[in-house]
């Protein structure tokens, strides 16, 4: 006589499935909840800098002393920073990506994605004290400067950085497109670039935008290397749009002085309401790159 | 108004065709992925006109055959061939420095339709976008190609509509089209009716058979009655190598070789 399953077992199964349930649940809880602390932590502790009188912190005065709290300067030293930045990375990222693959050799094709990989595994520190070393040096001679400790230096180093991660998700935003419409383009007569710029890229761009969009939020919160080489100076550029000139972004000041300002001050929550203003940005950013992303043809 | 003669064969097409006896040439053909030999020593002549179907089992090496004849499959890494293919009385690596130029009178359309995410109309001018054609003579090459592909009825209305929007069948006839407006003087089709409806695939075997007395059509089937319906000439491979060859009236008949009846009564081959 065959031996059948007790009846107690598919309750025991059910009782162990929600067991699991429960961990998830709480896992998936703690995370939002960590989330939601940091969010409301940071405007918690940047109530004392806006409802402080006189804080300034839309001008262009950064002085704790007198209690001056300009945050433009940052501001404005991050958006031009990530500009530069994205001048030297994207292009280039572009134009490599699409050479990786649109290439034949898959063996020349992991090559290089491999060596971009450890790229972007590399410390940003290593990259800031390559900049420190070599690229400060070369900004100084070639402009005829007195420091290569510059807002150009600071772009420079954060578009090598952030080079490596957008064009590997480049180079898969565009290898992701089936073969069949490379196949079926040059079929038609089409020459490589036709191929490219008709029937590829359109339908890559939205996952191209989506990468760009990422590689910009790791610009954003770049911290050290960008310290290392920017100069420091809490000041708008003269003239405005001056690449040579010394500056901050939010994330060098934020590094330089959140070990020296007493927690719960004024200064202090001037520091955590910067961190409000790039939190916000990411999100923005790193919402409208996973949009993007779901729109590529892969996830369709 | 200037209608390009579709199908027609143009003057310069017609001074190679007129010194050539065959659409497409190959001697001593062998083609191979890495080192793995697909086909070997493949002789055939094809003609200038008519239906030619390549049959047989899956691996036969039915498509790699095909593949090369527009040199489509020297964009798969590793893909190599040795011998010589002529198509249109030239050599195909050497004849055809622009691989373009090649690719632009050998059409192909592939197993699965494949449109363009764009729209009907833009889909089937795609070919000739190095072309400066007027928006009358586009309309009018847009509206002749898709009435060669019988889908002008069902897609008059929607031209401007996106084109992956199409049903399987039509998307396939829209493959038809876009290739036959850039007329080509040979036609590769590879299982082309393979993943389509029954109706869409009745019209494409009617457009193949009217087709076939102006151009070459080379098309890949698995589909024995359909071979049995549309072709002039078959190829039976096997194995990477030609079993046997001959006119429909042949393969079809009693007095073809044993491996042919066996395979296209059995469905099998014992090569």
């Amino acid at each position: 006589m065959s031996r059948s399953l007790s009846p107690t077992w598919p309750n025991r199964i059910f009782g162990k499935l929600k067991g699991l349930q429960i961990y998830a649940l709480i896992s998936a809880a703690l995370s939002l909840s960590i989330v939601l602390t940091i969010i409301v932590t940071l405007f918690v502790q940047s109530g004392p800098v806006l409802l402080a009188e006189n804080s300034g912190l839309m001008s262009t005065s950064w002085n704790p002393d007198k209690g001056q709290f300009g945050v433009l300067p940052m501001l404005f030293g991050s958006v031009f920073v990530m500009i530069i930045a994205v001048s030297v990375a994207f292009p280039l990222g572009l134009l490599a990506a699409v050479y990786i693959a649109e290439t034949r050799s898959s063996r020349l094709r992991r090559l290089i994605k491999f060596f971009l990989e450890m790229l972007v595994g590399i410390p940003s520190i290593v990259y800031g004290l390559i900049g420190v070393a070599h690229l400060n040096i070369w900004v100084a001679d070639i402009f005829d400067l007195q420091s290569g400790r510059v807002i150009l230096t600071a772009g420079i180093l954060l578009g090598i950085m952030i080079l490596p991660t957008f064009l590997t998700l480049t180079e898969d935003a565009i290898s992701a497109i089936p073969t069949k419409f490379r196949e079926n383009a040059k079929s038609l007569g089409l020459y490589r670039h036709e191929v490219f710029f008709s029937v590829i890229l359109p339908q890559a761009k939205t996952g191209i935008a989506g990468a760009g969009l990422l590689a910009l939020g790791r610009a954003l919160g770049e911290t050290m290397a960008v310290m290392l080489v920017i100069g420091s100076l809490d000041r708008l550029p003269s003239p405005l749009f001056n690449p040579l000139s010394s500056g901050q972004t939010i994330t060098s000041k934020l590094g330089r002085e959140v070990a020296e300002s007493a927690f719960g001050s004024v200064h202090f929550s001037a520091l955590v309401f910067m961190s409000l203003i790039l939190v916000s940005i990411t999100v923005i950013l790193t919402i409208t790159s996973r949009y993007l992303f779901r729109k590529t043809p892969e996830n369709v | 108004m200037n209608i390009p003669n579709l199908l027609l064969v143009s003057s310069n097409q017609s001074s190679d065709v007129d010194v050539q006896s065959h659409s497409i040439r190959l001697d001593g053909f062998s083609a191979y992925y890495g080192k793995n030999c697909i086909v070997s020593d493949i002789n055939l002549k094809l003609p200038i006109k008519g239906v030619t179907c390549l049959v047989g089992p899956s691996g036969a090496g039915k498509s790699t055959i095909l593949r090369w004849l527009n040199r489509i499959n020297e964009e798969t890494e590793s893909a190599s061939f040795s011998g010589t293919v002529k198509v249109l009385g030239r050599d195909i690596m050497s004849g055809y420095p622009d691989v373009t130029e090649l690719r632009r009178r050998v059409g192909m359309v592939f197993q699965q339709p494949c449109v363009f995410p764009c729209s009907i109309y833009d889909n089937i001018l795609m070919g000739l976008r190095t072309q400066k054609l007027s928006k009358a003579q586009a309309r009018d090459i847009v509206e002749h190609g898709l009435k060669l592909a019988s889908l002008w009825d069902e897609v008059s209305n929607r031209l401007e509509g996106r084109a992956d929007s199409l049903s399987l069948g039509q998307q396939q006839r829209l493959c038809l089209a876009r290739a036959l407006v850039l007329e080509p003087d040979v036609l590769l089709l590879d299982e082309p009716t393979a993943s389509i409806d029954p109706i869409s695939s009745h019209a494409i075997e009617e457009l193949v058979i009217s087709l076939g007395r102006k151009i070459s059509i080379v098309m890949v089937t698995h589909n024995i009655g359909q071979a049995k319906r549309i072709s002039d000439h078959v190829v039976f491979l096997c194995d990477g190598k030609i079993v046997e060859q001959g006119t429909r009236a042949h393969m079809f008949s009693p007095r073809c070789s044993a491996k042919t009846k066996t395979y296209i009564t059995e469905d099998f081959c014992d090569c």
